[in-house]
């Protein structure tokens, strides 16, 4: 094992957060850490064993990788119902500041699904920020908070309790009420903030590459038409956007610990040019 | 059912089950039956077919019936894209 893994707690606003720093026993020159920026909900825990192996590959480039666990999610101390956008905004800005504690000289935001999101709008108030990597990112919160919100729906099928709908759901939350989707329970602050993020409102203000993978599931399947229109968008703008399409399960939704090697490899090929 | 083939490897593809697509067939049962088959799952495999068919599938077309079997899902994706 080329790595040592430690675990402690940042002083959040609101609570402490629950950092786990995987250090390489030889940090590279380029001293660089990764900062993760979780999905949300349920799809933070299937990827653990993502970022897991994808810290193993990284420590043994020299590079550090920083998984901070947003005040209310994962162990960090609060409910969920107290997450919201600035909670996780707060947890990628203390991490930065760790890592540089730590004394890495860069940071690489790894965003993933709503996390690229959360790393968009973060990302010009981080210093020494180097790159973005991308995994599956949602580039609109509508159309996050659409498949939470079927998650809900989905969840009922079979039972003989009203289902309910979107818009009611939207509803009641625009009326100030909790909405619980598989055990999670979202503000109404955090379901706003969420509906609003766009990654158009965040792009023009990130200066530094973004390296952006999506999984296809075979060759034959093409990415989301939405997102190719966003890309041809602002790569035509002039963005710097490398796009990688990579077959691989939709490891952030499927059960077990389903891994996707092809993700690991192809991040892992683009940090060892950024050495 | 003009659509079998392609609901079966949208379910194996987004379930990562790939490796048992000869046994799938009409009569596999999914909700309630594939352990694999939860409400992300669900959503997931909604998600495909809008993608792969550049339909929208509503709240209320979100149905047990339609997730009974895959022959119900590919009538079901057949009434969303003839």
């Amino acid at each position: 094992m080329s790595y040592s893994i430690s675990a402690s707690y940042l002083p959040g606003q609101h609570g402490r957060l629950f950092t786990l720093h995987y250090q390489p026993d030889r940090p590279a020159e380029s001293g660089i850490c990764i900062l993760v920026s979780p999905p949300l909900g349920e799809e933070m825990n299937r990827c653990r064993y993502m970022c897991n192996l994808l810290a193993q590959e990284a420590t043994g480039l020299g590079m550090g990788l920083l998984n901070i666990d947003p005040f209310g999610t994962g162990d960090s101390e609060g409910l969920y119902r107290q997450t919201n956008w600035q909670t996780l905004e707060e947890a990628l800005l203390l991490g930065a500041d760790k890592a540089k504690s730590l004394g890495y000289h860069r940071v690489i935001l790894l965003g993933i699904r709503v996390g690229a999101l959360v790393a968009m709008d973060v990302a010009p108030r981080i210093p020494n920020l180097h790159s973005l990597i991308f995994w599956q990112p949602s580039i609109s919160g509508q159309s996050a908070l659409t498949q939470l919100l079927r998650i809900k729906l989905a969840a009922s099928l079979g039972r003989s309790e009203d289902a309910g709908s979107i818009k009611q759901f939207e509803q009641m939350s625009s009326e100030g009420q909790m909405i619980e989707i598989s055990g999670y329970e979202v503000s109404p602050e955090h379901f706003q903030s969420l509906k609003q993020a766009h990654f158009e409102q965040s792009i023009d203000a990130v200066e530094q590459p973004i390296y952006w993978l999506t999984t296809l599931a075979s060759a034959e399947r093409k990415p989301p038409r939405a997102e190719s229109q966003f890309l041809e968008k602002w790569v035509g703008n002039g963005k710097k956007i490398e796009h990688f399409e990579v077959i691989a399960p939709p490891f952030w939704q499927v059960h077990e610990r389903t891994l996707a090697p092809t993700v690991i490899e192809q991040t892992v090929t683009l940090l060892k040019e950024m050495n | 059912m003009k659509y079998l083939d392609d609901t079966i490897n949208i379910v194996c593809d987004v379930l990562v089950l790939q490796d048992r697509k000869g046994e799938f067939d009409a009569s596999t049962g999914l909700i309630g039956v594939l352990p694999e088959f939860d409400s992300m799952a669900v959503v997931s495999i909604i998600t495909a077919l809008e993608d792969e068919f550049g339909c929208t599938i509503e709240d209320d077309e979100i149905s047990a019936e339609v997730f009974e079997t895959v022959g119900t899902l590919a009538i079901f994706v057949e009434s969303k894209v003839d």
